[in-house]
């Protein structure tokens, strides 16, 4: 039963996560946290943070975790099988109509991306807000030592264009350093 | 423009190699894509590459897997598609499967996990970053009402944990109701 369940939660995260691995954090939290308790909260955003550093997709990523963790290889196996499956139905009919005839179908996809767009903007948004707390809320209270670096973190890659990668390396060394400082120091 | 041809496994073994060193997500594959097979081997032209990018983006799934079904389409039909889609997972799966089993050992350790917090105060920061740049583009657009309806998006997935498939449902039949 619990490969059927894999198999149609990540079917659904497939078939609805639009606009990018960003906007798939709060459709994957969803099913895999709130809906099955699959995975914590904690295990989530670490799951995000890996995703962030390892090639590959974010629901790729998060559906392999998952599948290992429910259901060992084979699990990681269906997940990652039933996030592509109706990619691979939409996109080479798609692809069908790109090739052989340029129909109708490009105009209303337009039309539905176009509609869709505040929609992603906003998932894209929850999946900062969740972060954010998870990154800077300590004991229901602000940690001014993380907001801080979140601050500055926010500041470079915004006016100096810092590389992502950069930023993430940056941090979680530095946040380990000061926090050493720190326990050293009381 | 030159005819080339690609066998199956030669599509499986860019998928595969593509996939296992592109960082950052599906728009940075497209540009890897973009560098291979227009700029080296020039198998597409740079349209093609553009229509294979809009469509990626668009569709539902992870964009760099849709991606890759379409230029595997594009260089082999169908069984181009399947072959390119499992290149295109096997390095994540891979990588991931590894450091799920590390993960599992390693996250009780107060360094890995203080490390770890380090980590996640720059994703918040990346994503934050990104949230400012799509309002940036959103009030450049000067649509007020796009505002407004991704506030009400959002409000309807914190405040009133709607669906997300239902608010995708809604705003794409506004997306067809609506005049651009």
């Amino acid at each position: 039963m619990i490969f059927l369940k894999l198999f149609f939660s990540f079917i659904q995260i497939g078939l609805f996560s639009v606009g990018g691995g960003y906007a798939a954090i709060p459709l994957i939290k969803e099913q895999v946290v709130n809906l099955h308790g699959w995975l914590t909260v904690k295990e989530f955003y670490d799951i995000v943070t890996i995703a962030e550093m390892t090639p590959g997709p974010m629901a790729i990523n998060a559906a392999t975790f998952v599948g290992i963790k429910i259901a060992g290889i084979p699990g990681a196996f269906l997940a990652t099988f039933s996030t592509v499956l109706p990619s691979i139905f939409i996109v080479t009919a798609l692809a069908s109509l790109l090739y052989h005839k340029r129909g109708p179908a490009v105009g209303y996809m337009e039309r539905v991306l176009y509609g869709i767009r505040p929609a992603v903007v906003a998932m894209i948004s929850s999946a900062a807000l969740g972060l954010m707390k998870i990154a800077l809320i300590e004991d229901a209270s602000i940690d001014f030592l993380e907001l801080g670096l979140f601050l500055l973190a926010v500041y470079v890659l915004r006016k100096k264009k810092a590389s992502p990668m950069v930023i993430l390396v940056v941090s979680g060394f530095a946040f380990f350093v000061l926090q050493s400082v720190l326990t050293f120091a009381q | 423009m030159k005819k080339k041809e690609m066998s199956l496994f030669q599509i499986f073994l860019s998928a595969l190699k593509l996939s296992s060193i592109t960082f950052g997500g599906g728009f940075v594959m497209i540009g890897m894509m973009e560098r291979k097979f227009v700029q080296e081997t020039e198998i597409l032209r740079s349209e093609e590459m553009m229509d294979i990018a809009a469509i990626a983006q668009s569709a539902p799934g992870a964009v760099a897997v849709n991606a890759w079904i379409l230029l595997g389409y594009r260089l082999a039909g169908l069984p181009g598609s399947l072959i390119a889609t499992l290149g295109a997972v096997l390095p994540p799966l891979f990588i991931i499967g590894v450091l799920s089993l590390i993960y599992q050992q390693f996250i009780t350790s107060p360094v890995v996990a203080t490390i770890m917090k380090g980590l996640q105060i720059g994703v918040a920061a990346i994503i934050v970053d990104l949230v400012l740049t799509l309002i940036q583009a959103i009030a450049g657009d000067s649509r007020p009402i796009d505002f407004l309806l991704a506030f009400a998006a959002l409000i309807a997935l914190l405040q009133f944990n709607v669906p997300i498939y239902m608010i995708i449902l809604i705003y794409a039949a506004l997306g067809l109701w609506r005049k651009k």
